[in-house]
């Protein structure tokens, strides 16, 4: 594990140096490998320099699973990247190597066991992503998301950390797992609900999710697709294992809380998705509908029951990924994401429109795509908890959700007159790929949750 | 070669060859997708042989994966069980499926949607080896309901014909009603068995042998019912008459040789359980009976050559269906071997006929066409003579051994159907008659143009003939001294004591058998063979007006069902929907939609407003959390 969080810095490092010289080819290859060897080192748990993180770092159960998955997510999306370097952009190192400083923050995020190193790896995450947000310095709504992203971001911090400090004057330590019961509990559960508002905040869900439509609009879409991914599967992974370490400890109105934030989050995120004209802006209400949704596996979480939430960022983040992707293919191309900019995109790019089709069918959660089987696990999750009416709810918000979606689908299979829009067949075929995977997840899930188990 | 090779094998090549022609088939050359289309049932056909030879006698199952977990103990895996039942079926869908697809490259060539066709032929196989080769309930019905999509399908083909679409919606909804019953019969085998493996099955209502158990008794009609439909037994066999809109070569496959005995294949899947309920057998038996009965007079009196081979389909449904009612599953089985080689047969040479006279499909405009068709002529002869039960061809076989196994199991049943054996050979011989003998009747400019059919339709014409011919073989009774062939070979799958009955009524019923068919066998070639103009018309009798009209039972459906089922839905839809649902759907929406309103206004860009609804937000919770 250690030597997965000392590669990617290494190759981050690299990756920036790299930046300033003329072999910027080599940039992005260099960061597939060091993050593929990363993946190697976490996935076989090699012991080596474990010991320097003694007691802050966990390399087992959910905690690599999660790690497996960040790294994962950055080995789909660098190289997506190369785009900017076949683009002739010089700060293509710049970028690389922040996008694997913000793989190890979320890295750290999900397998402290320790407030400072979580505090840290949220740092880290979310300093490089204010960067990457204003990437495109000379468009203002870039800027203008930078500078949202960065001062909502330390306003989330602010309350985390007023969380986390509520939790250190009350027991006298940072371990995430130490929290023993002390007197004034009622104290004690007041820091948690700061922390968790510190989550809500970063995971984007209603009434919490005001800053996102903004941010991840004025974003380069191919870190939207970095902020859509990394950043819920980081926030939700870490807030995973702080459950999954007070498991006996959590305060009883947590399923109560729970059930308002997704309540929010399905009915009005939804409800605010359907109007969108702009296709960056109706994903980033739909990401905050998928995390309410990923929030229902989290009632009355047992320590072994986490395997629907993992399954569930296996499908969300393939299927985020080849929209925004997508997106940003149609947008660099016709300047604009607006729903109009797709109209026709069947015929101008068959690959593109089928495989944003099914990346939309899953996130509405269509059958035989991993999609539905994520929805499927987490609603039985709640439904097995005694919050049937919950799922109700869910289920008639998923179908409001087949709306928008379904007007994408739509505007990309009516005529049009545009020409070809053709895109190297690298990026196809990882695209393919992916979509291959969703359906892969959808149809034999036994083998996905067999290793989620 | 593992079992699991043989069984991806023998699975797969359709489903890709469906793929293949379905996604490229339009950019494709002819010759490559009908190679395509005609080969993955042949590799299939091809493993099927190699599951035979290596793992005969022992039933095999082969599981990929699980599929879900159902309630209680109930796991649905998706596997698939290899067992001689399975490999009887398996030649009978490959082998017959093959010949057909050859058979229609040469029928189809002129069409546009020769690739959509073949597409759908192939998908239609892989359904097909989907339910014989499932292992359990779930897989069979999931390969239940694709053979009725691709039924649909191909009797829609020619979709641009109002008509045609009508009598593929009417095949649909009629199956559609079964397999609900079949639904609800998966459901409530799950809910008292905790089981829906064959196997699992076998061995819970093996080990505690209940007689006429109430679940069972529900569970094995609402399979009947499921059968019905799929079968075309009565009350659900009308849809079978109208389906013949489709191409022949989907007659021939879909609607005479395969996919309708998919009832009778479930049954002696299930046999265990019927065993167990005499009140259900009852009810087959005299469904079976009226059936066959019912269908064989309605055929006396079509005209149209491929509407009296339908009811003549129907007609042999029901003698499957007695047989069964009988306990004796695997002549039951043997039958439908036979019938798949002489039916098919029939329905390829009256593609044969169709073909040669240009679309021609009524039987008053044909006659003395062995002159210009002799090969069809040869073959079409076999099948007439398989099916009417001439010895030694293979319909008499089969036939006779229902009978015989009938006869000691009910003598109402045997007399329905010695009955209906006897209109069956009236209405072939008719048919036959009509249309190769006598002179011809219809217009001239036809008659010159009347050819014999391509060499890729009669080919497998011939391989069908031979196999009606020689099919008997398969299943000699005792009294010939030879052994039976399929008894000995499905015995281990389906349990069930020999069918015998003493020499001297084996001897009578031959006798009979044969001196009644002889005699119609005159007779109607007196009568239709004739050179007549045509046939002489005379004022139909009321007999006569119901058996043309199909004793009104379409109209009588039209009137029961139909017609207030429109009613009660044109009534609900402007009272109900328009009236009740539209307006409770519209509320919320208008509710939703106004409170996403005020919250789009919320969403005003300014940074402060959202880090102070947030703070908001926070406010409401710590409020929340110091009251409760």
């Amino acid at each position: 594990m250690m030597t997965a969080f000392i590669f990617l810095c290494l190759f981050a490092i690299a990756a920036m140096f790299l930046g300033f010289t003329n072999i910027r080819g080599a940039i992005v290859p260099l960061a597939f490998a060091g993050t593929s060897i990363a993946l190697y080192s976490v996935i076989s748990g090699q012991p080596f320099w474990n010991h320097y993180l003694t007691g802050m770092v966990e390399t087992g159960g959910t905690a690599k699973i999660l790690c497996a998955l960040v790294l994962l997510n950055a080995l789909a999306l660098i190289p997506f990247y190369a785009w900017y370097e076949r683009r002739g952009q010089e700060e293509v190192g710049d970028f690389t190597g922040l996008f694997l400083f913000a793989s190890m923050g979320a890295m750290l995020m999900v397998s402290s066991t320790h407030y400072m190193s979580l505090f840290l790896g949220v740092e880290i995450l979310s300093i490089a992503m204010y960067v990457l947000a204003g990437a495109d310095r000379r468009k203002s709504k870039s800027n203008e998301a930078a500078l949202k992203y960065f001062i909502t971001g330390s306003f989330t911090s602010a309350i985390l950390l007023f969380g986390i400090g509520m939790i250190y004057a009350l027991t006298g330590s940072l371990e995430i797992a130490g929290a023993v019961e002390v007197e004034g509990q009622s104290l004690l559960q007041l820091a948690y609900l700061f922390v968790f508002t510190g989550f809500a905040l970063k995971i984007a869900v209603v009434p919490f999710h005001f800053w996102a439509p903004d941010v991840y609009e004025g974003t380069p879409t191919l870190f939207t697709a970095a902020m859509a991914s990394l950043v819920k599967l980081a926030s939700i992974g870490a807030f995973l294992r702080i459950i999954q370490l007070n498991v006996d400890l959590l305060p009883a109105w947590l399923n109560a809380y729970y059930a308002m934030l997704i309540l929010a989050t399905l009915i009005l995120g939804n409800a605010l998705a359907i109007k969108q004209q702009s296709v960056k802006r109706l994903l980033a209400y739909s990401g905050i509908v998928q995390a309410g949704f990923i929030l229902m596996g989290f009632i009355s979480l047992r320590p072994g029951e986490e395997w629907p939430v993992l399954f569930y960022f296996i499908a969300y983040v393939l299927a985020s990924v080849v929209c925004f992707v997508v997106v940003h293919f149609v947008e660099s191309r016709e300047g604009t994401d607006a729903l109009d900019a797709f109209r026709g995109l069947g015929q101008r790019n068959p690959i593109l429109a089928g495989t944003i089709t099914l990346a939309l069918i899953s996130l509405a959660g269509g059958p035989f795509t991993s999609g539905f089987v994520a929805k499927l696990y987490v609603l039985n999750q709640a439904v097995a908890n005694g919050y049937a009416a919950l799922a109700v709810v869910a289920v008639v918000c998923t179908l409001m959700s087949v709306y928008y979606y379904y007007k994408v689908i739509n505007a990309i299979y009516s005529k049009s007159a545009d020409q070809a829009l053709p895109i190297e067949p690298v990026y196809s075929g990882l695209l393919i790929l992916f979509t291959l995977i969703t359906l892969a997840a959808g149809i034999l899930p036994s083998f996905f949750t067999g290793l989620l188990k | 070669m593992n079992p699991e090779l043989i069984l991806h094998l023998i699975l797969w090549p359709p489903l890709a060859g469906f793929l293949i022609n379905g996604v490229f088939g339009a950019r494709m050359p002819k010759w490559l997708v009908s190679t395509i289309a005609c080969f993955s049932p042949l590799l299939s056909f091809a493993a099927s042989v190699a599951a035979y030879i290596q793992l005969a006698g022992q039933a095999t199952t082969v599981k990929l994966y699980t599929w879900f977990v159902g309630e209680g103990s109930a796991i649905v895996d998706f596997s698939f069980l290899i067992d001689n039942l399975s490999i009887v079926m398996l030649f009978v869908v490959t082998g017959v499926g093959t010949l057909i697809h050859v058979y229609s490259i040469g029928y189809m060539s002129g069409d546009r949607g020769f690739h959509r066709f073949f597409a759908y032929l192939n998908l239609f196989v892989f359904f097909m080896l989907l339910l014989v080769l499932g292992s359990n309930l779930v897989v069979l019905f999931a390969g239940w309901e694709g053979v009725g999509l691709c039924s649909f399908l191909l009797i829609g083909f020619w979709y641009d014909n109002l008509e045609y679409n009508r009598a593929a919606s009417k095949a649909f909804v009629m199956n559609r009603i079964g397999d609900l019953a079949f639904l609800v019969a998966i459901f409530l085998t799950i809910y008292t068995t905790g089981a829906v493996s064959f196997a699992d099955l076998h061995d819970t209502m093996t080990n505690d042998v209940r007689i006429n158990d109430p679940a069972y008794v529900a569970i094995s009609l609402l399979f009947f019912i499921g059968v019905c439909g799929k079968s075309a037994q009565i009350p659900l066999f009308t849809w079978l008459p109208d389906a013949m809109a489709g191409p022949t070569p989907v007659s021939a496959l879909i609607h005479a040789a395969t996919m309708v005995t998919a009832g009778i294949y479930l049954i002696a899947r299930m046999h265990f359980m019927y065993d167990l309920v005499p009140v259900t057998q009852l009810v087959i038996g005299i469904t079976g009976c009226l059936t066959a009965l019912v269908a064989a007079t309605i055929a006396l009196k079509q005209n149209d050559i491929k509407k009296i081979l339908a009811y003549s389909t129907v007609s042999q449904l029901g003698f499957m269906a007695v047989a069964l009612a009988a306990g004796a599953y695997i002549t039951a089985i043997f039958h439908l071997v036979t019938h798949s080689f002489f039916k098919a047969l029939l329905f390829l040479g009256a593609g044969s006929v169709i073909h040669g006279l240009h679309g021609e499909q009524d039987i008053r405009q044909m006659g003395g066409l062995r002159h210009k068709m002799r090969w069809t002529y040869g073959v079409m002869l076999v099948g007439t003579i398989a099916i009417a039960g001439l010895p030694p061809l293979s319909g008499f076989f089969s036939k006779d051994e229902i009978l015989t196994a009938v006869h000691s199991h009910n003598m109402g049943f045997f007399i329905a159907l010695a009955l209906a054996s006897a209109f069956t050979a009236w209405y072939m011989f008719r048919m036959f008659a009509s249309v190769f003998h006598g002179a011809f009747r219809g217009k001239n400019e036809t008659w010159e143009h009347v050819h014999e059919a391509p060499w890729s339709m009669r080919g497998p014409l011939v391989v069908l003939a031979v196999l009606s011919l020689a099919g008997g073989l398969l299943g000699l009774p005792a009294i010939t001294g030879q052994s039976h062939r399929l008894y000995n070979f499905l015995v281990p799958a389906i349990v069930q004591p020999k069918i015998s009955a003493s020499h001297a009524f084996e001897y009578a019923l031959w006798g009979i058998s044969l001196a009644v068919i002889l005699t119609l066998l005159v007779i109607c070639f007196k009568r239709y063979g004739s050179s007549g103009p045509s046939v002489p018309s005379v004022t139909p009798s009321f007999f006569e007006r119901l058996l043309v009209n199909k004793y009104f039972i379409d109209e009588i459906y039209e009137r029961l069902f139909v017609h207030p089922l429109k009613i009660a839905g044109s009534w609900l839809m402007h009272r109900g929907d328009y009236g009740i649902i539209d307006r409770v759907v519209h509320f919320p929406g208008k509710v939703v939609e106004s409170g996403a309103f005020a919250l789009r206004n919320l969403q005003d860009g300014k940074l402060s407003s959202y880090l102070l609804y947030s703070v908001v937000a926070l406010l409401i919770f710590l409020t929340l959390f110091l009251i409760f």
